[in-house]
């Protein structure tokens, strides 16, 4: 009998605070979990409930796996209330990746808002392993201030790396926090391409945030000439079996759990939920 | 397989269902439209030939309150669950479902389309579809509710269109008898010794039958035939932004009670087991059912929604049935049996919204 409603254990390893609401737990699983990035998993916390979740730590990593949760409701809040050495129940991996083959010899943009770094996260760090094989890799990274910047840590070994360009922004910043690069909402990250007036046609654009972020996001892409098939979103519905066949995460005829998370603009532009 | 048409008269059909009693649990449909379990010695009356079941077929299959326990002995745990309309069939070989119309076999399409295929069967589902055997039965007399031709259907089954083991066509004296599977073939076989071929007066004589029973229904929805010659996606599609959304869903309560009605409504949720708080074992997950008219339904994040308001979710369960099943599955979800007409406490009929709708400009 296939398991597919069953949870493995996982045990919590390690938790990095990364800003007032949002956490990065380092989960050990009973038997290892191989996934690919964009990916998720459902996570129980016992007797209370079960979210998904998008690992953000890198594919080629099995035996520990990291997720980065945001306080949003019940579930979350509660997990940020656990400490190291908690059992949680994982499911999973469900969906479609981002589809690596079409990406390589191209150039690769990542347009993350607060906690939708956590999937480019990932991808990340997968680009990162075959840099080569990319024409250039942009990291376009938005929070609100620089107190909600995920991996601050990490930005700045990454900002070292050789083939990979990085670029943030937040929506306001206070003269004591220091902040060096851009102040404004998402999109000011997305005007300095324009100045570039480089042929988009083929570049590839990964968007991950809150929607009302990747609605935007998006229009943008196109203003600058982007293609619909090269702009990939990551959508976020309501969902609870992850294996379409619950109903929950059906967006038209798409099924996000299975069909997705990963969709490319081009396969949902045409649906009237879509940004809702 | 047997091609032939078989009779088998009305004692021996009692006798029949005693002989199978022996080692399946017969559910048998009643004129209350309730499925009972058939006991030999007491006076439970099947009445096949009544319209659909109050409770839609699927009960039989994905359980309300099912623990989804996969280890174990999985027989018995997949039929011990509370809630089920069967509640435990115990160590019987089968469930026998007798009395299934055909719009609930059209709707078991969709059914076995969500929890059998895709990306793996549902294991719950799966040993139930393994373990029931469906005798199904014609409709003679279609009620004011009914209205499976609008949609394509008939009120009677064959084998080209659904799947179905045994077919029942009840008569006065008795029910001619279709086979529709290798199992019913071999049912048969095993109790050939209450079934006779058909002579042809009663082959024709139940086309006859069949025949009264659609022109009932031509006339029951005669207000409605303008919808048969509809593609009636393409009317959901074009007319999504209508503003008459609104005034149709005005007098809807949300109480789900259409979604758990449908025989074809597959939507669940997985509900943790609270007693389990503070253990380090993981519990199996509960499976409730869902309802795309609930608030909770589309909840995400941060008390967002993909779908706030009313009439956006009174507007999904049509997307739904005839615009985003069929463009996966290729057939209408609705299978026109008119359960939500008579459950709705609203009194809202689907085919009356489904007619003003491509009346809208
Ligand atoms: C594919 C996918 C990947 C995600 N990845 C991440 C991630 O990496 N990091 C992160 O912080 N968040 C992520 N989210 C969002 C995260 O799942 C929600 O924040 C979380 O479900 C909220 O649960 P809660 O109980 O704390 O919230 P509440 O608002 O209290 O939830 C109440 C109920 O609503 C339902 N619900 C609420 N939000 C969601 C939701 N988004 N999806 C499904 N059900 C929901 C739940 O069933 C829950 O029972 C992801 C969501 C999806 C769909
Ligand atoms: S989305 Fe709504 S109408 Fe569709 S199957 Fe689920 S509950 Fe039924
Ligand atoms: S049965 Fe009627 S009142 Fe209840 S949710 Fe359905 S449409 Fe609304
Ligand atoms: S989460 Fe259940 S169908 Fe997608």
């Amino acid at each position: 009998m296939n398991e597919c409603y069953q949870p493995i254990k996982g045990k919590i390893e390690r938790i990095i605070d990364e800003t007032p609401n949002i956490k990065t737990f380092v989960i050990r699983p009973q038997t290892p979990i191989k996934f690919l990035a964009g990916q998720f998993i459902e996570l129980t916390l016992p007797g209370v409930g079960e979210a998904p979740f998008t690992p953000s730590s890198s594919p080629h990593v099995e035996d520990t796996l990291e997720v980065t949760i945001m306080r949003a409701g019940v579930v979350t809040n509660l997990l940020h209330a656990t400490t190291v050495g908690a059992t949680v129940g994982i499911r999973g991996p469900f969906g479609k990746s981002y589809p690596m083959d079409k990406f390589f010899g191209k150039e690769i943009q990542l347009i993350g808002g607060g906690v939708g770094m956590a999937p480019l996260r990932s991808l990340l760090l997968a680009l990162m392993a075959e840099v080569n094989k990319f024409k250039r890799v942009v990291l376009k990274y938005g929070a609100k201030t620089p107190a909600d910047i995920v991996y601050k840590g990490q930005f700045k070994e990454w900002r070292k790396m050789k083939g990979l360009e990085i670029s943030s922004c937040v929506d306001s910043a206070k003269l004591c926090d220091n902040w060096d690069d851009k102040v404004g909402v998402v999109t000011c990250l997305l005007e300095d391409s324009v100045k570039e007036k480089e042929d988009k046609s083929s570049t590839i654009a990964v968007v991950c945030g809150p929607p009302i972020m990747m609605k935007f996001a998006t229009l943008k892409l196109l203003e600058q000439n982007h293609k619909p098939e090269n702009i990939y979103l990551s959508m976020e519905k309501n969902m609870s079996c992850g294996l379409g066949k619950c109903g929950h995460c059906a967006v038209g005829q798409y099924f996000v759990c299975k069909d997705g998370p990963v969709f490319t603009y081009a396969q949902l532009k045409d649906h009237p939920e879509l940004w809702t | 397989m047997s091609s032939k048409n078989k009779f088998i008269s009305r004692k021996d059909l009692t006798e029949f269902l005693e002989a199978l009693s022996v080692e399946n649990n017969i559910f048998h449909l009643t004129d209350l439209l309730e499925y009972v379990k058939f006991e030999k010695e007491v006076d439970s009356r099947p009445a096949i030939d009544a319209i659909r079941s109050t409770i839609p077929l699927k009960a039989f299959f994905v359980n309300h309150g099912e623990k989804l326990e996969h280890s174990g002995d999985s027989r018995e745990k997949a039929n011990s669950c509370e809630g089920a309309v069967t509640k435990a069939y115990g160590h019987q070989t089968a469930n026998i479902i007798f009395g299934v119309k055909a719009c609930d076999l059209k709707a078991k399409i969709i059914m076995d389309e969500i929890y059998l295929k895709g990306v793996c069967s549902d294991p719950f589902y799966e040993f139930n579809n393994d373990n029931t055997i469906i005798f199904s039965s014609d409709c003679p007399y279609p009620s004011d509710t009914c209205f499976c031709n609008v949609v394509g259907g008939k009120p009677y089954a064959e084998s080209k269109d659904y799947l179905f083991d045994l077919n029942f066509s009840a008569m006065e004296k008795g029910c001619m008898v279709d086979i529709g599977t290798e199992k019913g073939d071999k049912i048969i076989a095993s109790n050939a010794r209450f079934f006779r071929d058909a002579t042809s007066q009663e082959t024709a004589l139940r086309e006859q039958i069949r025949k009264n029973a659609v022109v009932k229904l031509e006339d029951i929805n005669s207000a409605y035939a303008g919808l048969k010659n509809l593609k009636l996606e393409s009317v959901l599609k074009e007319k999504f932004d209508s503003l008459a959304w609104k005034e149709f869903s005005q007098t809807c309560v949300q109480c789900g009670g259409c979604n758990n009605a449908c025989p074809s409504c597959y939507c669940f949720y997985l509900d943790e087991n609270i007693e389990d708080k503070a253990s380090d074992e993981l519990a199996p997950k509960t499976r409730l059912w869902d309802a795309c008219h609930y608030t909770s339904y589309g909840r995400v994040a941060g008390g967002a929604n993909s779908r706030p308001h009313l009439y956006e979710r009174f507007r999904n369960r049509y997307e739904c049935k005839f615009n985003y099943r069929k463009e996966n599955f290729g057939i209408y979800a609705c299978t026109g049996c008119g359960r939500c007409v008579s459950v709705c406490p609203g009194k809202i009929d689907i085919r009356q919204v489904l007619v003003k709708l491509a009346g809208e400009k």
